[in-house]
């Protein structure tokens, strides 16, 4: 290679901006999580201006697109989104938003205000239906609540706490003489309470954890039909805002079951968390 | 049985016997001439129908001689007769060795009322010259006003024109053709009405030849509201003697819609004339239409003196209305209804009950509307049910106001109001109006008490509570929510752990109880244990002197040989104890140096004994001898 060639091959090197590009790199390497990060409290923002000026239907837009930003649901925007809805009137969606907020929520005040404003929706999913002649479902009888308080924490902690009793009480049992041989029929009818008493307190909570999924029906008066296809008769109405449990699923239907016992198959869109579905199960 | 009672008994018997064969004859002949039975297809008539009257006449061949006549009917000055058909039929029985024959004429009269009144059809036979009538006599009410010129009445059929139920169809012209013989009209209950008013309305197609006839249109009731009635069975009628199936195809109640000369067309029939019935009609001739007469009715608009302002024209007949509350008192933002009955006659569909005026202090949501109509002779008349639900929005008493209905009343020919009494309902503090929240959500307003804030605050949101304002975080956290609490998958690792442990704690000791040495090994450790003890004490004392030095080993020698020789071996004398031990298997030896030893032990009391190094090696053979039998 000449020395005239070295020399050019030199100068172009020496003309290319290795500075810039490398600070454009890093730049372009950054920017996304600064944008995103710019744009989830952009669109938050918004969607707080719109509820301030009265326009909920882009309020929840902005909302909605702030959730999709963020990498995990938060308490407060699902609270605002619910309240959003339930000022746009649209129930179901409001009693959904409102539910996880209120699942997901830490601080007193906000779970305190979700489980407010659930309320109302709910009232006026009561109102709506009771003009409709729409059927409810809450799931919020003495069973639901049963069920929901042998999965809650509290339960849960007591289960754990009664077998550490009874793990103790079968360590003394076994192996401290005093307690295996002098007051052997007391520590064994102690034992087996516990030993009992933790078990069936497991096995109601597995069980109460387990089972068919909720999900929230959305719209007013959704009909409810006796098979998956619009061909099959209307069994009933379902006001919107009411949690049901999926019983089935078919291409584009799901199989419900109201918290009375009644069942019957549902249009896949009318219906918030109905995507974890139990098994596919065949249509009539 | 004695003479006396025999003679009783048979004479008894005989006359039972005697009786009966003597009595039956009198019965059989108590009945002297014919019998006479008059039957009539109807109770009531109009005034200028006919009905049918039918006469049997029953005779017995060989009891009247003499036939009887014809019958002779009552001479009413309201009724006329005509002579349709007469048959007779004969039959035959043989009873008791007795054959007898009965002969029944049947006498057919189309019979017309002409003028009203309670007729009794006293109906006649003259036999062997004397009369003898009906033994049951039907009566017959006729009703309508009299006939002064028949030929007056309107008759139906083809040229007949409209005719009104309850004048007389009078006669009809004599069907000379199949086109006359069939023919449609429609028969109105009134023909001067106001608007609104309901009049019952019939097609009735009527004909008297056989033929197959197919509805080409119904009536056109376009001017009217019509409420379909039960239909009713086809019947027979007679005009001008003849008799004429008459079937009403459609029936109706009308309500005209506006006012003006109003028609209800006749409706077109398909008459295929045909003889023979069922599978065996066949036709006969050729088809033909028949257009149907209509109905002509004058329809007068509702007076103008005295109409409310507003008054709807649907609001004809005769109606109340009444409200109430289903409960008397309710929480605030609470629902309840209020239930409106409007009752009576009419076009109950259709009337306006007017507005509803909105309680102050509630919210009311659009009405329910349920009617449920009643055919009660020619009459519509039920109740038409409104529900509205009214939410209570603040605390107090609530009055619904009273509520009026204006309607016109055709039979007093004015308009009427019918009105609800108010209602009050007592409205108490809602149940959550203490507030919810301790964070800044949940502040009540300024300048609004806590108790007051779910009714005060919200306005029109005030009826199911007031919905918290959003909360506008100044930063919405990016982060994964922890999963807080117990989940399911915590729940079950510490639920595995605890059992885990407590099983292995279970499992250790049962796994210890089983490794555990039995009693019998546990013996012979603590025995072979104690003569270890034994054989290190002696060798202790090897160099103390005899007496203790062999005491100890004495008394593990002599442990071991029992121990060796079996239990049976416990507390026996040395010799007996050596010979015990040769029992048991042991060397004769190993017997003869235990004996020596045992005895070397007792003498080594009384002193005399050996020295050091002796000691020390029948030590040494003691504890070979122990080893050999594995005790040490």
């Amino acid at each position: 290679m000449s020395a005239a060639a070295r020399s050019r091959r030199r100068a172009r090197s020496r003309r290319f901006p290795w500075g810039p590009a490398t600070l454009i790199a890093v730049a372009l390497a950054v920017a996304p999580t600064v944008g995103r990060a710019d744009a989830v409290d952009e669109a938050y923002a918004s969607g707080h201006m719109a509820a301030a000026a009265g326009r909920w239907a882009d309020a929840i837009l902005e909302f909605e697109r702030t959730r999709s930003l963020l990498p995990a649901p938060n308490a407060a925007l699902e609270y605002d989104l619910g309240t959003a809805y339930a000022k746009d009137n649209r129930l179901g969606e409001a009693v959904w938003h409102l539910r996880v907020a209120l699942r997901l929520a830490e601080e007193d005040a906000l779970r305190e205000a979700a489980r407010r404003n659930l309320s109302v929706v709910q009232r006026r999913a009561d109102l709506r239906a009771e003009t409709s002649g729409a059927r409810r479902s809450s799931f919020d009888g003495w069973r639901s609540r049963v069920r929901r308080l042998l999965v809650a924490d509290v339960t849960r902690g007591l289960t754990l706490a009664i077998g550490t009793a009874w793990g103790i009480a079968l360590f003394l049992q076994s192996w401290i003489p005093r307690f295996a041989h002098g007051k052997r029929s007391g520590i064994r009818v102690v034992t087996w309470t516990l030993g009992v008493v933790f078990m069936g307190l497991s096995a109601a909570s597995w069980l109460s954890a387990g089972g068919s999924p909720e999900a929230v029906v959305v719209g007013d008066a959704v009909e409810v039909r006796a098979g998956a296809g619009a061909h099959h008769s209307r069994s009933f109405l379902v006001q919107g805002g009411s949690v049901v449990r999926v019983m089935g699923q078919a291409p584009g239907w799901r199989q419900i079951r109201l918290e009375e016992g009644l069942t019957g198959w549902i249009l896949e869109d009318r219906l918030i968390g109905a995507q974890a579905g139990p098994g596919r199960s065949d249509s009539r | 049985m004695s003479r006396g009672r025999r003679r009783f008994v048979v004479g008894a018997l005989g006359a039972a016997v005697g009786g009966a064969t003597g009595a039956r004859p009198r019965v059989a002949s108590g009945a002297q001439g014919p019998s006479v039975v008059v039957r009539s297809d109807r109770r009531q008539v109009r005034v200028g129908e006919d009905f049918l009257v039918e006469v049997e006449v029953r005779t017995d061949d060989r009891r009247d001689a003499q036939s009887p006549g014809d019958p002779v009917m009552p001479a009413e000055p309201g009724l006329d007769y005509t002579f349709r058909s007469s048959s007779m039929s004969r039959s035959m029985t043989y009873r008791n060795g007795v054959m007898s024959s009965e002969t029944t004429r049947t006498f057919s009269y189309a019979v017309r009322a002409t003028r009203p009144g309670t007729y009794e059809l006293l109906v006649s036979v003259e036999a062997a010259g004397r009369a003898i009538f009906a033994t049951q006599v039907p009566v017959v009410v006729a009703t309508g006003a009299a006939l002064e010129d028949e030929a007056a009445s309107g008759a139906p059929g083809p040229t007949g024109g409209a005719a009104r139920e309850g004048t007389p169809p009078g006669a009809a012209p004599p069907a000379q053709t199949a086109s006359e013989s069939v023919f449609a009209r429609v028969v109105t209950s009134a023909e001067r009405i106001f608007v609104g008013e309901p009049i019952v309305a019939q097609w009735e197609v009527w004909q008297r030849v056989t033929a197959s006839i197919e509805i080409e249109s119904l009536p056109d009731f376009r001017d009217f509201f019509s409420v379909e009635l039960p239909a009713l069975d086809p019947e027979d009628r007679f005009v001008g003697g003849r008799q004429w199936r008459v079937h009403p195809a459609v029936r109706r109640v009308l309500f005209p819609q506006r006012a003006g000369t109003l028609s209800v067309g006749g409706g077109v029939l398909q008459v295929q004339p045909a003889s023979g019935f069922g599978l065996f009609r066949r036709p006969t001739g050729r088809a033909f239409t028949v257009q149907g007469t209509p109905a002509v009715i004058e329809v007068r608009p509702l007076p103008a003196e005295g109409r409310p302002p507003h008054f709807s024209p649907n609001n004809v007949g005769r109606y109340t209305i009444s409200s109430e509350i289903d409960r008397a008192r309710v929480r605030a933002g609470d629902a309840f209804t209020v239930t409106y009955v409007i009752e009576g006659a009419g076009n109950l569909e259709s009337v306006d009950p007017g507005e509803f005026a909105a309680p102050d202090g509630g919210r009311t949501y659009p009405p329910t509307d349920t009617v449920n109509t009643q055919i009660v002779g020619e009459r519509v008349q039920g109740t038409r049910t409104i529900e509205i639900l009214v939410v209570a929005e603040r605390a107090g008493n609530l009055v619904i106001p009273a509520h009026s209905m204006a309607y016109f009343d055709p039979d007093t020919e004015s308009y009427q109001v019918a009105r609800t009494s108010p209602l009050t309902i007592e409205v108490t503090a809602p149940m959550d109006a203490a507030g919810t929240g301790t964070g800044p959500i949940a502040q009540p307003p300024p300048g609004t008490d806590a108790g007051a804030q779910d009714v005060d605050a919200g306005g029109a949101e005030t009826s199911e509570g007031v919905l918290l304002p959003l909360r506008e975080e100044d930063r919405l956290s990016r982060g994964v929510p922890s999963a807080g609490g117990m989940s399911r998958s915590r729940f079950g690792l510490a639920w595995g752990g605890i059992a885990g442990v407590g099983l292995s704690i279970w499992g250790a000791r049962r796994v210890v109880e089983r490794l555990r040495p039995s009693s019998e090994v546990a013996r012979r450790r603590q025995m072979v244990g104690e003569f270890r003890d034994g054989m290190q004490r002696a060798a202790d004392l090897l160099d103390t002197g005899d007496s203790e030095f062999y005491g100890e080993l004495g008394r593990v020698l002599r442990a071991a040989t029992v121990a060796r020789a079996g239990p049976d071996a416990e507390g026996l004398t040395r010799d007996r104890l050596v010979d015990e031990l040769a029992r048991s298997g042991a060397e004769a030896s190993a017997c003869e140096y235990v004996r020596e030893t045992l005895e070397r032990c007792d003498a080594a009391r009384f002193g005399g004994g050996e020295d050091v190094d002796d000691r020390r090696a029948r030590l040494e053979r003691v504890r070979v001898l122990l080893g050999t039998w594995r005790m040490l």
